[in-house]
């Protein structure tokens, strides 16, 4: 938002006595006359008398009366003038209003009552007083004060412009209703050029919503600080095309890159069920995991490098059984942002990228038969869906709670136990339980007072597996018998956000639940129980008009247990110490309390409207490892061409017809810090006192607007790794660690991206990474195990009409590294007589790499509107001309001969959704 | 209708398409046709500081008869408590050991050629043998690493990019491959008091009927007499089959070693004793098992009692061997054979 934009819009009510007054009986009598001084009255000078004629002086206006300014033609921002002519008898009183020249729209009725009350000294002629009728002109005009002048805004406004979606075409005629925190609502209706304004508005976070006939209406909530004017561009869907809208409303990002999918998208992306999380995998940056793995790995990271939140709250387990599905289901989220490098200095202790996941609010907008808009803006109504496919069901509930609050509440079950038991069973494991897993998720909502909102959440998910195994494995035996995975998560979460002054904003987070691992198989056994508290609270100085400062504290107290029963892992550096079945088993009971505080001051600079500074300094300790790591970052990005000009915001730039094609330099540096694992450290498992990781980011791009809808973004990116944590032989057999580890990954990242309108959405990303390591000081330099060089996404969604929504995407993708088995002449195994099993002799790890993985996934979306509901059903199609990309080698029995082995044949998968 | 009334056809049709996405079908560890170690005994799997332990190795060449030879099987001892307990730590000490001294018996007592293999757990030096507790929960315990090698031609130098030190060679100087050169190792713990005991059948059990035939452990190493003729009480036999082992067209004789319960063992080892985990490997010449392995008695859950497995038969008649060789998590190895006779 421009600073210039900050007109602070008053009422100033200024009348004119003309030059004309007429006594009854007195034509073309001279006029005189005056209103009262003070900010906002003006005078006119009556013209000098004839010295022949009779001195008449003209009424004095002693006491004025500020008429009322029409509340719709304030909002609108209308200007009005209202010629009257008053009757003022001889004691000085207006016995009567006469309208000359009306103006309507109520500003007749507020000049006319106004005036009804003035108070003049009367007219004289040659000094005595006498009835006269006088015009008087009542002008009604929103005035800027002088700067100097100016007190301290204590109010906020926002202003928008409303387009069709997909065109560039004004929406006018359109409802737009605010409802401040206080749950007052007010109205107005856009304009010719699609514009609303909304002036003096209390700061704080406010419920826009829009509507339309014709067009789905669609709510966003914005934040009105004191002082500052929000430009918002909105876009309405026609009625007869789809059910979701697309609202953007971006604040500036405090990142280099920020990637933002909506919500459609997320729904849409082909080949990922609608899933939340699996649609990052076709973004820049994210390379395809190895295998069925749920694994977000970002910029030639390891996957445990990356952190996902909700809002904040670190989530322990983002994916049911390895990817399935993730344990936020798509239905209740407002978008997610992903940052794959240079983040923010509010994110911390990991050095590969942050996904932060946005719950939305909860619905209760009312709607009209076939989900038509209604004429007024009605809230207190409930929504709700159910959805079944072929891995889950769920069902969703929201709608008002009574006292102001809000409550949305959803939860989902897989039955694959339904079928998979039955099919384990005829292949003979004896289950106990099957695969089976449910997550569930409440939110209730209220606005405590006009400038806060606080949120209510709990969430949380299960997994759990139990089979009884009765033929083992021929690799290893031990996979056999009882085996037991359940992993699951309770989290509860309050958060609060406030304007707490003028300049002065919070938002606050906390958070505890429970985290719990179990995995048991045959003589192995692992079990963590994790209470993990997290706290937030960011405090946001608006201390300029071009500068805000963001003072923040991350604090993690994690009290723990663990349970390990296991033999020792394998020495670095050094083949598989064979079949764990026959090895003595090390037990560990240990518990204990993590305790990682964290605190970060962050600027947010605009010395001028397109040049954006944001330095930041983040501290961490980790009591674990004993360490305090200092990050100072900064990042930055410049318009060399703004989208709008002299001052203009974009919503004025686009109806004014002069908005430009923004192009942005960004870059950024970093140090990111992250502390060792918790094993790493251990007293048993590892070596107390290590160093945090450390990574050096540097990153800089172009984003080039090439139309409307169109942009391409370049983004290159090196990240320099030092005192990894590093994994040696071990004095007791097991193992040591070190901060010896060195590494970098560099890459460049493109995305062609069509942003979401009406009908279409889609993007083309490429990119070209590389990842290394070199684990050991005078070691040689390795690919890392998640390297990969080449990764192109092309996918997009388009919409038929008749509620048909068509998607397809397609990859072509390097292969993941293997760890390739000794051939001829070489041997290929040992015998591990023990246990009856081969152990491969391999060359060094990931040392090979898979053949090219390609693969098209197709998603066809059919939608029918009733009443009162409507229903969905979705085809989606992974692997649609079914590949055998080669996914890995299976081996003989004794690693002599491989065959290759192929990924997921094609997979057709069904849904249905019916919603109110 | 529920999902549980589907018909079995169709689960049948799901459990064969759970490895869709994995390579095609590759042998059975449990088709006998390369020269095979099936197993190796230790007479005491839990060994003491001192003790003298012998190595049994139960072995056949699977190989068509044009291609067989006489077969060496070498030992080497002499590696104590390596690194991190891995057979990888001994590499550096087998490396120094010319197998060639083994095989004209210069190689002393670290070494040694034959079915059986006699060492002592000692370390060489006076070293202690077991060693300190080396976690909390853990009972101090010794480790031997014995390697053997059964080559079908002759041993030698590991052959270029070997990341084995030994290699096997057939008389024209020619690397042989898997089919005829086995390589391992057996590890041998030893704990001051804990013992284990070998989990040995009693005999096998062919279509329900104890074996006549069968032989247990020790007893299989030396050469087998003829089967006796089919419709001799406890005689193996079965009919053979068109589909040469099709487990589907070719009809199973349920196969399984005669066990008895007193095998399990607690194994206290570490913390909180459980039972020793049990499982059984099935191998065969000719034909086809249904299961190659299957689970004898688990860690948590107790004796299994379904642990037998099918025999189909081949499609030529004749004589099949067949084994059952049954393992716990603690070294301790048992095993039973019998001769199959496959009639017309």
């Amino acid at each position: 938002m421009g600073s210039s934009r900050r007109a602070r819009v008053v009422l100033v009510a200024r009348a004119a006595l003309l030059l004309g007054l007429s006594a009854p009986g007195i034509a073309g009598a001279q006029s005189t006359g005056a209103v009262p001084g003070g900010s906002s009255g003006a005078a006119t000078t009556p013209a000098e008398p004839a010295p022949t004629a009779p001195v008449i002086v003209a009424p004095k206006l002693v006491t004025f009366v500020e008429a009322k300014y029409p509340e719709a033609a304030l909002r609108a921002g209308r200007q009005a003038s209202v010629l009257l002519k008053l009757t003022v008898d001889a004691q000085g009183k207006v016995t009567a209003v006469e309208l000359l020249e009306p103006a309507g729209e109520g500003f007749d009725e507020a000049a006319v009552a106004a005036a009804q009350a003035f108070v003049f000294e009367p007219a004289t002629r040659d000094g005595k007083p006498f009835a006269v009728k006088i015009p008087y002109r009542y002008d009604f005009k929103l005035l800027e004060p002088p700067p100097a002048e100016e007190p301290p805004p204590s109010t906020g406004e926002l202003h928008g412009v409303l387009y069709v979606a997909g065109t560039q075409q004004p929406l006018a005629g359109a409802t737009v209703t605010l409802t401040a925190p206080d749950g007052s609502r007010s109205s107005w209706v856009t304009n010719d050029e699609g514009r609303w304004s909304a002036a003096t508005l209390a700061p704080g976070t406010y419920r826009v919503s829009l509507e339309a006939e014709g067009y789905q209406p669609t709510t966003s909530e914005e934040l009105v600080v004191a002082g500052e004017a929000a430009d918002i561009t909105y876009r309405l869907v026609p009625v007869s095309e789809e059910f979701e809208v697309v609202v953007q409303g971006e604040r500036p990002p405090r990142e280099v890159t920020r990637r933002t999918l909506e919500r459609r998208e997320i729904a849409r992306v082909p080949g990922t069920g609608g899933d939340a999380l699996r649609s990052l995998e076709s973004l820049p940056g994210v390379a395809r995991p190895p295998g069925l793995a749920g694994l977000l790995i970002v910029r030639g990271s390891a996957p445990q490098d990356t952190q996902t939140f909700v809002d904040g709250t670190g989530v322990p387990l983002i994916y049911h059984f390895g990817g399935l599905s993730s344990v936020i289901p798509t239905e209740l989220l407002e978008q997610i942002d992903f940052y794959p490098g240079n983040f923010s200095s509010q994110y911390g202790r990991v050095n590969g990228g942050i996904v932060d996941v946005r719950l939305r609010r909860p619905n209760t907008k009312c709607t009209g038969p076939y989900g038509k808009p209604l004429a007024t803006a009605e809230e207190g109504c409930f929504h709700g869906l159910a959805q079944v496919d072929l891995i889950d069901a769920r069902l969703m509930l929201e709608g008002p709670l009574g006292g102001g609050w809000t409550f949305m509440a959803a939860g989902r079950r897989s039955w694959v136990d339904a079928w998979l038991k039955p099919v384990l069973e005829e292949a003979g494991a004896g289950v106990t339980t099957a695969p089976v897993y449910y997550d569930f998720q409440l939110v209730a909502e209220t606005a405590p007072s006009r400038h806060s909102r606080l949120s209510l959440r709990t969430f949380g998910s299960r997994d759990r597996l139990e089979v009884l195994i009765n033929t083992p494995s021929e690799r290893e035996p031990g996979i056999s018998g009882n085996i037991t995975f359940e992993t699951g998560f309770l989290t509860a979460q309050a958060l609060y956000e406030a304007e707490l002054a003028r300049s002065v904003a919070l938002r606050s987070m906390l958070s505890a639940g429970h985290t719990q691992l179990t995995f048991s198989v045959s003589t192995l056994n692992f079990q963590l129980d994790f209470y993990p508290v997290e706290a937030r609270n960011e405090f946001a100085f608006r201390v300029a008009r071009s500068a805000t400062l963001n003072l923040g504290m991350d604090m993690q107290v994690a009290p723990y247990d663990v349970y390990v029963r296991a033999p020792p892992p394998p020495r670095p550096g050094e083949p598989s110490p064979g079949p764990f079945i026959t090895r003595p088993s090390i037990e560990r009971s240990t518990s204990g309390t993590g305790f990682r505080p964290a605190w970060y001051a962050e600027a947010e600079l605009t010395p001028t409207r397109k040049l954006r500074i944001v330095p930041g300094l983040r501290l961490d300790y980790a009591r674990d490892s004993g360490q305090t790591d200092l990050s100072p970052r900064l990042n930055a990005r410049y318009d060399l061409v703004s989208s709008s000009e002299q001052g203009l915001s974009e919503a004025e730039a686009y109806a004014a017809g002069v908005r430009q094609l923004r192009t942005t330099l960004k870059g950024g540096v970093g140090l990111y810090h992250q502390p060792p694992q918790f094993q790493e450290t251990d007293r048993v498992f590892g070596t107390p006192r290590l160093a945090s990781n450390r990574a050096l980011h540097y990153a800089l791009g172009v984003e080039q607007e090439l139309s409307r809808h169109l942009e391409v973004g370049v983004e290159g990116y090196y990240k320099d790794y030092t005192q990894l944590v590093s994994a040696a032989p071990g004095a007791a057999g097991l193992l040591a660690y070190d901060n010896a580890g060195v590494g970098a990954a560099y890459g460049l990242e493109t995305l062609l991206k069509y942003k979401p309108d009406a009908r279409f959405f889609g993007w083309l990303a490429y990119t070209l990474a590389r990842s290394v390591r070199t684990d050991r000081p005078g070691g040689s330099e390795h690919l890392f195990r998640f390297d990969q060089t080449h990764n192109l996404t092309l996918l997009g969604s388009y919409r038929l009409g008749q509620g048909w929504e068509v998607g397809a995407r397609f990859r072509v993708i390097s292969g993941n590294l293997y760890t390739p088995v000794l051939g001829a002449p070489a041997l290929s195994a040992l015998y591990a007589a023990d246990a009856g099993a081969y152990i491969p002799l391999q060359a060094a790890p990931y040392s090979e790499r898979l053949p090219l993985f390609h693969q098209l996934d197709l998603r066809v979306d059919k939608r029918w509107q009733f009443p009162s509901w409507r229903l969905n059903a979705y085809l989606d199609v992974q692997n649609a001309y079914n590949t055998s990309t080669v996914q890995g080698f299976d081996y003989t029995f004794d690693y002599s001969k491989k065959v290759p082995r192929s990924g997921l044949p094609i997979i057709p998968s069904i849904g249905v959704r019916g919603e109110f | 209708m529920t999902v549980h009334a589907a018909p079995r056809w169709l689960f049948t049709a799901l459990a064969a398409a759970l490895p869709l996405g994995c390579g095609a079908d590759l042998p059975s560890s449990s088709s006998v046709e390369q020269l095979r170690v099936l197993a190796v005994q230790k007479d005491a799997p839990y060994a003491r500081p001192g003790q003298e332990v012998t190595l049994r190795m139960l072995w056949t060449d699977g190989r068509p008869e044009h291609a067989r030879g006489p077969v060496q099987v070498a030992w080497f001892s002499g590696c104590f408590n390596p690194p991190g307990d891995s057979y990888f730590g001994c590499y550096p000490q087998l490396a120094q050991l010319d197998p060639r001294d083994c095989v004209t018996g210069s190689g002393g007592a670290r070494c040694g050629l034959g079915d059986t293999f006699t060492f002592s757990m000692t370390p060489p030096g006076g070293a202690p043998l077991i060693l300190p507790q080396r976690s909390a929960g853990l009972t101090p315990y010794g480790l031997a690493v014995v390697f053997f090698a059964a080559c079908g031609g002759q041993l030698g130098p590991p052959p270029p990019g070997g990341a084995f030190p030994l290699g096997c060679y057939a008389p024209s100087g020619e690397v042989v491959g898997s089919e005829g050169f086995v390589a391992g190792y057996s590890s041998v713990y030893a704990y001051e008091d804990l013992q284990n005991a070998n989990p040995s059948p009693s005999g096998l059990l062919f279509g329900g009927v104890p074996a006549t035939t069968s032989c247990v452990d020790a007893g299989c190493l030396s050469p087998r007499p003829e089967a006796a003729r089919c419709g001799e009480p406890g005689v193996p036999c079965i009919s053979a089959c068109a589909d040469d082992g099709d487990t589907e067209s070719c009809p199973g004789v349920d196969v399984a070693p005669l066990l008895d319960r007193s095998i399990v063992e607690r194994d206290s080892a570490v913390g909180e004793a459980s039972e020793e985990q049990i499982w059984v490997s099935y191998f065969a010449t000719r034909g086809k098992l249904s299961q190659p392995l299957k689970l004898v008695n688990d860690a948590t859950r107790g004796w299994v009692g379904d642990y037998g497995t099918q025999l189909h038969a081949p499609r030529e008649p004749g004589p099949l061997e067949l084994w059952a060789v049954v393992r716990d998590n603690r070294g301790g190895v048992g095993w039973t054979h019998t001769r199959v006779i496959v009639q017309p």
